[in-house]
């Protein structure tokens, strides 16, 4: 046997021994239950997002002629499943918590919905913690404003990247506080996004929603890798801006003690698209006067039916 | 309503035949068990209402398993979004160690090396699968190898 092929029969090997160890941490189903697969279709009629690239596979002639029928026919079965599966939550239905509070003194832009978030959003280029707090005189000279209010006794303005919509404008745009540009977008573009910021010592808050409509945006202390709900900070105040969920505000200790949050958010049904909730656990670094808190750890579920929040996060 | 149960029915059996193999192979691309389950169940909600819809629907899995397991690994990249891959304690010291090679590979080496190898495609179907040319493939064979080699060494 020649050293490429020992190398090949050792890599069978291993594979052949890594996919059959036991994992007790993580539970395969060997089957689906309705539930799975009711989940599997409520995903994609909530997220409705793009296609995978496996576009060198043909479709079969008939199903060009009927596709969109069936397209519509799995969203109306959607509904009906989601409609049965969320309408307790908590002993309330979506549609009886009270609505999520919008910032006083804030202005909003343009209402209009969106189609969901976009997955395509390139929240490019990731705000570098230690290049935020600048200038924003850059920010400003570019991009439009699209809403804008006080915290705390502090201006901040919301800018949308000219030419882009939804999420993906406000993403590639930024956030002003106190005339400091703190970009928004701290990480991987996430459909429900949040950023930590030292506000000269005051924990300051904002972040995206990015599905349609007014969410309601629950914060809570978290623990870096759960799901975890810990102790219920104050809600931010909410807006809809560029037809998504924009949120900001403060935390009462200090930026540098939140070692984690936990992020839960529910947005309305619009149109055709069902409530949905998302959650995203954060964890954080050290911090810095003037500038975004460094994200140290990340895991968000997305397209959850509403209010349906997992508490375990699956890790090995 | 019929052909949303005809989805439905074709999505089930897909569901049943090709999860757990869906979740091996994307977990011998991402490292990660954990990650390999919400990779799949993304790839089972993004064919979910094309399952009728195309002539394989096991390939475009396939395809979409690989597309959404190499998204996965820029996130990660950013953020450090994923859990750590799979401690393997095997018993077996150089499956420990060629696993902890393999981890060390760059994403477009190791899926090749995992549909080669593990799903035993040959390198045209390997090819379709990724969307590159027969000639990357066996680029990336190569290099993979050469660097497995060096890494268990």
């Amino acid at each position: 046997m020649n050293d490429r092929q020992s190398i090949e029969d050792l890599l069978r090997r291993t594979y052949a021994t890594v996919v059959d160890l036991p994992d007790s941490d993580v539970t395969v189903p060997s089957s689906p239950d309705d539930a799975v697969v009711d989940r599997v279709v409520v995903d994609r009629v909530v997220e409705a997002g793009p296609e995978g690239s496996a576009r060198s596979v043909p479709r079969r002639p008939r199903v060009l002629v009927t596709v969109a029928v069936l397209a519509a026919a799995i969203i109306a079965v959607g509904a009906v499943l989601i409609g049965t599966r969320s309408a307790p939550v908590n002993g309330k239905s979506a549609a009886q918590r009270p609505p999520a509070k919008v910032h006083p003194g804030g202005t909003s832009g343009d209402s209009s919905p969106v189609n969901g978030p976009d997955e395509n959003s390139s929240c490019a280029p990731t705000t570098d913690p230690s290049s935020s707090g600048g200038s924003a005189a850059s920010l400003e000279s570019s991009d439009t404003q699209v809403a804008s209010g006080t915290l705390n006794g502090e201006a901040w303005s919301l800018w949308s990247a000219n030419g882009q919509s939804g999420a993906n404008g406000i993403e590639n745009g930024g956030l002003v506080l106190d005339g400091r540009d703190y970009g928004l977008c701290p990480g991987y573009p996430n459909p429900a996004e949040l950023q930590l910021i030292d506000d000269s010592g005051q924990a300051v808050v904002a972040g995206v929603v990015g599905y349609p409509g007014l969410a309601d945006v629950a914060l809570s202390t978290g623990t870096v890798g759960t799901f975890e709900v810990g102790t219920a900070l104050p809600s931010p105040s909410v807006q809809v801006v560029n037809g998504v969920s924009f949120f900001i505000g403060t935390l009462p200790d200090s930026p540098c003690s939140y070692g984690s949050l936990e992020m839960n958010t529910t947005s309305p049904a619009v149109s055709s698209s069902p409530a949905v909730s998302a959650e995203h656990n954060l964890g954080f670094g050290s911090c810095v006067d003037n500038q975004l808190v460094r994200i140290t750890g990340s895991q968000g579920q997305w397209g959850l039916p509403a209010g349906q929040f997992g508490t375990t996060f699956q890790n090995n | 309503m019929s052909l949303g149960a005809e989805s439905r029915t074709e999505l089930e059996a897909l569901y049943r035949g090709q999860r757990e193999p869906m979740v091996r192979l994307a977990r011998l691309m991402t490292g990660s068990k954990a990650t390999a389950e919400e990779v799949v169940q993304e790839a089972f909600v993004r064919v979910a209402d094309k399952v009728v819809a195309v002539d394989n629907p096991e390939a475009y899995l396939r395809t979409t398993v690989v597309n959404l397991a190499r998204n996965y690994q820029r996130r990660a990249g950013f953020e450090r979004q994923l859990p750590p891959p799979d401690l393997v304690h095997s018993a077996l010291p150089e499956i420990d160690e060629m696993w902890a090679a393999v981890c060390r590979l760059p994403f477009a080496q190791r899926a090749v090396l995992a549909l080669k190898f593990y799903e035993d495609l040959s390198e045209q179907e390997i090819a379709r699968t990724l969307g590159c040319r027969i000639g990357t493939v066996k680029s990336r064979l190569h290099r993979g190898l050469a660097n497995l080699r060096k890494g268990i060494r």
